[in-house]
């Protein structure tokens, strides 16, 4: 039977089939957490021990047992989601990263569903994100970067939008190494592409969401999606940035001041506009290809040997061109 | 001394069935107790009409008052349980069923439960898998936690001998319910079952068990191979046997065909199978339900749920491949009767068929792998008509290769087709190893009851792992007395004559492969067949003639004229006679179809050609094979005469070298087509 922590996570945070009703945020769920380590000890609970037991204030409380008796809805709906091959990950699950917890603390989603090999979220990956519009300098740069990344054994983690997340995301593949794509959005429609449906079926890409499976896309998503890449990431390099605005900015500055994760920037041909004030608020400047072997500095321990670059040298893309979830 | 509890549920058994002085069997207080007060998870064991349904109705009121969420019961047969839901109205639990049949009632009975009006809700394993009902209905009916029901639980295991697919998505589902109170009951299931059940919903699961065995079933065993000696005996038992019964039949032919041959004999029978409308079904099973008929006979669709309690006797014409499903079968006879009978009778063609089922249960693993590989490289949903197109393999075949692909999540449907999931996958050899080989013991096993000398009862029991099953007294081993009986040979005779005389129709095609109407101008009108391949009566001797001899016999000439002037006489009549010509053996149906044409008095003429050769019909599996094998294969020689023609052929199959062959002539200006076959090959398959 499924563990009941991870079940209860699930009917707190979950907005499916939530008409009505109010799922916990991020920050609430883990604000209960703090008073209730295993929330599976709350199912079968009426208000009344909620409040009496676990002390939770009364609205809170009629909140958490509406949402909790939803049971048989939910469950009925991770079966149809699992039998896809789209698993629903907590923080009490194995494969759910460790990073996320440890680097977005209340921001940690507490659901993550994710289709392919799970097992890469515990690898090492390099993020590489950038704007959509980007320059044929940009492009080159994105491409080399995901190819080294491969090289040094690293997963390519970006965000599967058109332009440099979908051009390091292609070239990481093809260099036949592993990829994370963290989508913003409807990760059920993302997983028709039949590139993508492809490079899971060869065990080598993982695509997750922090959202439910069929959300559409909104800006607050793309943002809320940024975060993971930082945070799954050991470091996430900036190839093009605009400034004061477009997501690629807000997410990198969110992530030096926050403390998701570690920012490296492009300081080269192709950058952005918004590149050198990055490298001002703290992102760490990477001036050429060759230098990010030393900037990346996890050197071997805990990166498996990378059957990669030369033993298939003829990859398929990952994705066509524009096919994914581009929205300009 | 009662306790408050069990006060509280024994005033609500009394109000379930009428009687104020009604008591609990102690199992079902147990039952009750761990559901209501401990939310347990619990299996219960118990043979038909103990009163499982009680143990879930009182479960559900003492839930409902203490503020749960309306119950959910899962069940494969609602149609017929009308008199339970009558039953639960005594002690004010309101339920529903929501089904195919009552589409109508559907915003109604939505209505209700939105307004908290239902206590349970009724459905089947089918209508939860329906991708409307789950997105749109399912939130709002159990969008509240309460009681889970899955009835006749034995169908989660695939070791059982009723595995259903749809069964697998729910055990799948429990999963993910901890803490939710589940009850799941059966009248069938050993250790072995028992265990596969356990292992799948988790180890959590309280399992209450009782002797399944039956008291007051006289069982009996005839060993009578020939089928015509067997309707002998049926005749005669029947024109004896007081009160109402089920024959049950391994296949959908031999349910027609001794339900006619009863009817010819004056007792009324009524054949009954899965892919009969589901009204038919329901009319038929009302029918016996209020002795309106005397005998239904039935291949093993006639199953659970079904639930007649004065029913004096079930008799099986073929022995079923396992005990467990003997049981299941018999044990429908009079539970409310003193006495009933359990006769089952065994012929030659029984480890045929069990053999066939058997194979035919777990799809090759090179076609499994190769429609899994293909649907990967599609990404979108696949439709069944592509999926013919594709591989070459018979409807029932691919829609059972589909549902084992399903349950072990390979693929999965999406609107009209389907897609391959996004989880690894590989074919399960184990699985179907292991089943296989218990299956071939379960067989054996009915071998071993047939042949036995003990009490059969006891047999049974042992078989279920009853503990300790004690001799019945009251079977034919018990007080060594047999139903056998001296055969009047005068209905043997008539019985052999009923055997061969089942001659078949062929419906014409309506339909080319990809959908498009035939137009009626080049279309077949409806057929005759003389006999089914290689079985008793005439299809002996189609077999011989065609695989021994290389000539059909004057036999067969005269039984075909017999049946088409005597008995068929289509209108208008043919002029004309033709063949279909086979490169194979080149003189073998024209020399049949000049006599034929001879005896009827009516001019033979050579028109069609075959130029060109096609793999035999029998090895293409689908209608899209069998078409595109034979469409480019025949060409017509004129003059053709004008009038009605009667096309004759040796075997029909899947039909498309007729509805080729007829639309051809009728192009060429042919009148009508009446095609005309010696057998039907169709007898491969069986249900």
């Amino acid at each position: 039977m499924r563990n009941e922590d991870s079940l209860a996570t699930i009917l707190l945070v979950s907005r499916m089939h939530s008409k009505g009703m109010q799922p916990l945020s991020a920050p609430e769920y883990w604000k209960l957490r703090e008073v209730c380590p295993r929330p599976g000890v709350l199912l079968g609970r009426t208000e009344e021990q909620l409040v009496s037991d676990h002390g939770l204030g009364r609205k809170l409380a009629s909140r958490i047992v509406v949402l909790l008796n939803r049971v048989r809805a939910i469950a009925f709906e991770l079966e149809k989601l699992e039998h896809s091959g789209i698993w629903t990950l907590t923080p009490f699950d194995e494969y759910y990263s460790r990073h996320l917890q440890d680097r977005l603390r209340s921001k940690a989603p507490a659901t993550v569903h994710a289709a392919g090999a799970i097992e890469l979220f515990e690898k090492p990956g390099i993020g590489v994100v950038g704007s959509r519009d980007v320059s044929p300098e940009g492009a080159e740069v994105a491409k080399d970067i995901a190819a080294k990344a491969v090289e040094l054994g690293f997963s390519l983690v970006s965000g599967g939008a058109r332009g440099v997340d979908q051009l390091a995301m292609n070239a990481a593949f093809q260099a036949g190494g592993n990829v994370i794509g963290v989508l913003a959005d409807s990760l059920v429609r993302n997983l028709r592409n039949p590139d993508v449906r492809r490079a899971i079926y060869e065990d080598r890409t993982v695509m997750c969401t922090p959202y439910s499976p069929e959300t559409p896309f909104k800006v607050w998503t793309a943002m809320g999606r940024n975060k993971l890449i930082y945070a799954l990431s050991e470091i996430t390099v900036v190839v093009a940035s605009g400034t004061h605005r477009g997501g690629t900015w807000s997410g990198a500055t969110e992530a030096l001041e926050k403390g998701f994760g570690r920012v490296g920037v492009w300081r080269g041909p192709g950058e952005g506009l918004g590149n050198n004030l990055l490298e001002e608020r703290g992102a760490q400047p990477i001036r050429s290809i060759d230098e990010l072997e030393a900037v990346w500095e996890v050197g071997g321990q805990d990166i498996e040997e990378n059957s990669g670059s030369s033993s298939r040298p003829e990859q398929a893309s990952l994705f066509e061109e524009s096919a994914l979830s581009g929205k300009s | 001394m009662k306790d408050k509890f069990e006060l509280e549920a024994l005033g609500l058994l009394r109000a379930l069935t009428g009687d104020a002085a009604a008591d609990f069997r102690p199992d079902q207080l147990d039952a009750i107790h761990r559901l209501v007060a401990l939310r347990e998870r619990v299996l219960l064991v118990q043979r038909t009409g103990w009163g499982k349904s009680a143990v879930y109705f009182i479960a559900t009121r003492m839930l409902r008052d203490r503020d749960a969420g309306p119950t959910l019961l899962v069940s494969p047969l609602l149609a017929l349980m009308r008199n339970q839901i009558e039953a639960a109205e005594r002690m004010e639990v309101r339920a529903v069923t929501i089904n195919s049949a009552n589409r109508a009632e559907w915003e109604e009975v939505e209505k209700k439960l939105e307004e908290d009006m239902v206590d349970i809700l009724l459905i089947s394993p089918e209508r939860l898998a329906n991708q409307r009902f789950r997105n749109e209905l399912l939130p709002t009916i159990i969008g509240r936690s309460g009681l889970l029901v899955i009835d006749e639980a034995h169908c989660i295991s695939d070791w059982g001998h009723d595995f259903r697919p749809d069964y697998r998505r729910i055990s799948r589902v429990l999963d993910f319910l901890p803490g939710v109170p589940l009850l799941c009951c059966t009248a069938t299931a050993n250790d072995r079952v028992i265990e596969d059940i356990t292992n799948q919903l988790g180890s959590g699961l309280r399992i209450i068990r009782g002797p399944l065995a039956r008291a007051g079933l006289r069982l009996h065993v005839l060993e009578i191979p020939s089928q015509a000696e067997r309707l002998t005996w049926l005749a005669d038992l029947l024109s004896k046997v007081e009160g109402t019964g089920v024959i049950y039949c391994l296949t959908v032919r031999d349910a027609q065909r001794v339900a006619e041959w009863l009817t010819s004999v004056g007792t009324q029978a009524v054949p009954y199978w899965g892919g009969l409308d589901s009204d038919d079904r329901i009319e038929t099973e009302q029918a016996l339900l209020s002795n309106g008929i005397k005998v239904v006979v039935a291949t093993s669709a006639l199953g659970m749920g079904f639930d007649k309690p004065d029913l004096s006797f079930v008799i099986h014409y073929q022995a079923p491949g396992s005990p467990i499903a003997y049981y299941q079968q018999v044990g429908r006879a009079g539970r409310e009767l003193d006495r009933s009978w359990g006769v089952l009778l065994s012929g030659r063609e029984d480890a045929d068929i069990q053999d066939y089922f058997i194979h035919s249960a777990f799809p090759p693993a090179r076609l499994a792998e190769r429609v899994v590989s293909l649907l990967e490289r599609r990404a979108e949903p696949v439709p069944r008509d592509v999926l013919f197109q594709w591989v070459n393999v018979r409807a029932g075949q691919l829609e059972n290769l589909l549902k084992n692909l399903e349950v072990e999540g390979a693929i999965e449907r999406e609107g009209n087709g389907w897609r391959r999931t996004l989880q690894p996958w590989t074919f399960d050899r184990n699985r179907v190893e292991s089943v296989t080989a218990q299956r071939r013991t379960e067989q054996t096993q009915m071998l071993e009851y047939i042949r036995a000398n003990g009490c059969r009862m006891r047999l049974l029991g042992s078989y279920l792992d009853d503990a300790d099953p004690e001799p019945c007294g009251m079977c034919d081993n018990c007080t060594g007395q047999s139903l056998v009986t001296r055969f009047d040979p005068a209905i043997v005779q008539r019985a052999v004559e009923h055997l061969r005389r089942v001659e078949l129709t062929i419906g014409p095609r309506k339909q080319w492969p990809d959908r498009k109407r035939i137009p009626e101008d080049l279309g077949l009108e409806q057929g005759r067949v003389l006999a089914v391949w290689g079985d008793s009566g005439w299809g002996t001797l189609v077999r011989s003639g065609k695989l021994e001899e290389g000539r059909f016999s004057e036999q067969l000439v005269a039984a075909a004229a017999e049946l088409i002037c005597a008995r068929w006489t289509p209108e208008p009549p043919p002029t004309w006679v033709t063949s279909v010509p086979s490169l194979r053996i080149p003189n073998l149906v024209q020399d049949f179809a000049a006599r034929l044409a001879e005896s009827i008095r009516l001019p033979y003429k050579n028109v069609v050609e075959k130029v060109r050769d096609t793999e035999q019909q029998k090895f293409m599996q689908n209608s899209h094979q069998q078409y595109r094998n034979v469409r480019d294969a025949f060409e017509i020689q004129p003059p053709v005469p004008l009038g009605p023609v009667l096309l004759v052929d040796d075997i029909v199959d899947s039909k498309w070298t007729l509805t080729v062959v007829g639309g051809k002539l009728r192009d060429a200006g042919a009148g009508l087509v009446y095609p005309f076959a010696l057998a039907d090959a169709a007898g491969r398959t069986l249900s």
